[in-house]
């Protein structure tokens, strides 16, 4: 799909993020990727220029800095380059207990997961407009559907996403602009993630989905215009099943998921990674 | 026992030692292991250089936890032992696995991996190599070397399956293989992958990795160079949803008997896709040199001759 237009992919350097990479270069797309300062996003942005026919740009921004939205945005007119599709797929995601959680870190949590999205959204607008038929692809949640303790603020920011994203493509549809919103449950994201999930219930371990089948999945809902994208055939019946379970037994299981939690405290060593292994 | 025949004093860090028909003057050999902070600090003392090559390289594990028990934890204790005992400096085996499959072109040391990992051995080699990473800024100067799949003269294990193989064709045995002609593996010469390391450790710059390999070959071509220099050898060629498929009744039998599983469907994945590497780093870098696949066949043929 050579359009002369350039896909914009948040957090690429690692994780979905570098999946959408992998798999927009593999559908002929250029890109430009954004993702915090370090080797890794010009080592990718190498690598896919090596491996496909297709243009990188990269800009190296913390979406969580102040006016990072704007930076992305005039690097992008600088470079003279014009977006048809928009991928905010930069997050955070929080594994503790609202009391024990740095404030600091929640706070950067809700300004990379709602207002980065939101901020980079509204300017690419006017752009996007231009660019029809163009899209839209955030990433939500699973969690934004259900009450996940120690995951609050997480699926609260997600939650915002789902149903900013919804409103904006009522807005949008009249401009050519197709909102897709991508609830995915548990993924292999990255060595910490993937170590967290390895400790986590059978069932939510057979839930767990790979990046790489993740993000052809997302690509495909995005440009046939789907409005909800939920990866993964279990996500699906446990989104179901949430719909038909009466609240009583929800606030039962959700009782039995604390205490289990209180039980299982994962260790986060030096370097980020986080070691579990009660339960592998 | 190479470094040892150049006149260097070994301490040797095992959890058996060796009959003493296969023991060498220059090499001391202390009892332990590295999941066992004492032993290693009684290996360790009066040394200068580390090799830390020892790891969990098994495609299965009774529990999970033991692939990052040895390979993870393990690493941090030989870690931090070194940088307490002045170890001027390190090299550590990871493995290419940490790279996963290549696309077109061959890896290279910054390449992004394509995939997620996908097992426990993958994880555990790359969250080691971070450990390492993180003593090297602690001030332990630190080398990595990526070895692809090793073959040659030595053990026949699953760690070196070509060997193994070699050895079933030599006596007529029937081998069974991946058959999927077209995919590419790197395979590194032992003679190589020793002298690599060595090299590492005289050239290798601290914090750097470095990808010691061999010739790129698909499976159709090693299979070739492979009738070549054994007489009538009997390969039988699987495709790859046979291997898969073999994968699950390993697992199966597993579960019913408790036996250990040859390989498992994730653990024999790496072997059903295209794994090109690019040694050029380790080439122009540490002076790296690659025995060609049907040279190093010859020596390990020669070799097996000689025991068999």
């Amino acid at each position: 799909m050579k359009t002369g237009y350039f896909t914009l992919i948040t957090g690429a350097s690692e994780g979905l993020g570098k999946a959408f990479a992998f798999e927009c270069a593999a559908r002929n797309m250029d890109l430009v990727l954004v993702a915090l300062p370090g080797p890794e996003l010009q080592n990718l942005s190498n690598y896919l220029e090596r491996n496909f026919s297709i243009k990188v740009l990269i800009i190296e921004q913390d979406l969580s800095a102040d006016s990072s939205a704007e930076l992305i945005y005039n690097k992008i007119t600088e470079m003279n380059i014009e977006i048809n599709i928009l991928i905010n797929n930069a997050g955070l995601g929080n594994t503790r207990f609202f009391e024990d959680e740095n404030r600091k870190f929640i706070e950067r949590q809700i300004r990379i997961n709602v207002l980065s999205t939101t901020s980079l959204t509204h300017m690419f607008v006017p752009m996007l407009k231009r660019n029809g038929p163009a899209y839209i692809l955030n990433v939500g949640s699973l969690a934004c559907f259900f009450a996940i303790p120690k995951k609050q603020v997480y699926g609260g920011t997600k939650s915002f996403i789902y149903f900013f994203s919804k409103s904006l493509r009522a807005e949008l549809k009249q401009y050519n602009i197709n909102v897709s919103v991508l609830c995915p449950g548990g993924i292999n994201s990255n060595p910490a993630q993937i170590m967290l999930n390895k400790s986590g219930t059978w069932i939510s371990k057979m839930s767990l989905m790979n990046t790489e089948d993740v993000a052809p999945f997302a690509l495909n809902g995005l440009l046939r215009n789907k409005e909800v994208i939920i990866p993964g055939k279990l996500n699906r019946v446990f989104l179901m099943l949430d719909r038909v379970i009466p609240v009583f037994i929800k606030n039962e299981i959700i009782k039995h998921q604390i205490s289990q939690l209180k039980i299982y405290q994962p260790v986060v060593i030096a370097n980020g990674t986080i070691k579990e292994m009660s339960r592998i | 026992m190479k470094l040892a025949d150049h006149g260097n004093e070994i301490h040797a860090l095992v959890r058996r030692e060796p009959e003493s028909t296969r023991k060498h003057k220059g090499i001391t050999y202390f009892r332990g292991d590295i999941t066992d902070p004492p032993s290693i600090q009684r290996a360790i003392k009066n040394c200068e250089e580390v090799y830390h090559v020892a790891g969990y390289a098994k495609l299965w594990a009774k529990r999970r936890r033991t692939f990052f028990d040895i390979n993870v934890t393990g690493t941090e204790n030989i870690l931090r032992a070194s940088l307490e005992n002045n170890i001027r400096k390190l090299v550590f085996t990871s493995s290419c696995a940490v790279f996963g499959p290549s696309l077109r072109t061959p890896i290279t040391e910054t390449d992004p991996r394509i995939t997620s990992f996908n097992n426990d051995y993958d994880l555990s080699k790359f969250i080691a190599e971070k450990a390492v990473h993180e003593y090297c800024n602690k001030g332990l100067e630190t080398v990595i070397v990526n070895p692809s799949r090793v073959y040659g003269p030595g053990l026949t294990t699953h760690a070196n399956m070509i060997t193994k193989m070699i050895l079933r064709c030599m006596k007529g045995q029937w081998v069974l293989m991946p058959g999927i002609n077209k995919v590419i593996g790197n395979y590194a010469f032992i003679d190589d992958v020793v002298n690599g390391h060595m090299l590492a450790m005289e050239k290798g710059v601290c914090g750097e990795r470095y990808i010691i390999g061999g010739e790129n070959l698909s499976y159709q071509q090693l299979i070739e160079i492979i009738k070549d220099e054994i007489r009538q050898p009997k390969i039988i060629p699987l495709p790859a949803k046979a291997v898969i498929g073999w994968g699950y009744i390993e697992l199966m039998k597993n579960k019913l008997t408790g036996r250990e599983p040859k390989f498992t469907p994730k653990s024999v994945d790496r072997y059903l896709r295209d794994a090109a590497f690019d040694c050029s780093k380790a080439i122009n870098g540490i002076g790296y040199g690659i025995t060609g696949f049907r040279d190093g066949i010859r020596k390990t043929v020669n070799y097996l001759n000689a025991t068999i």
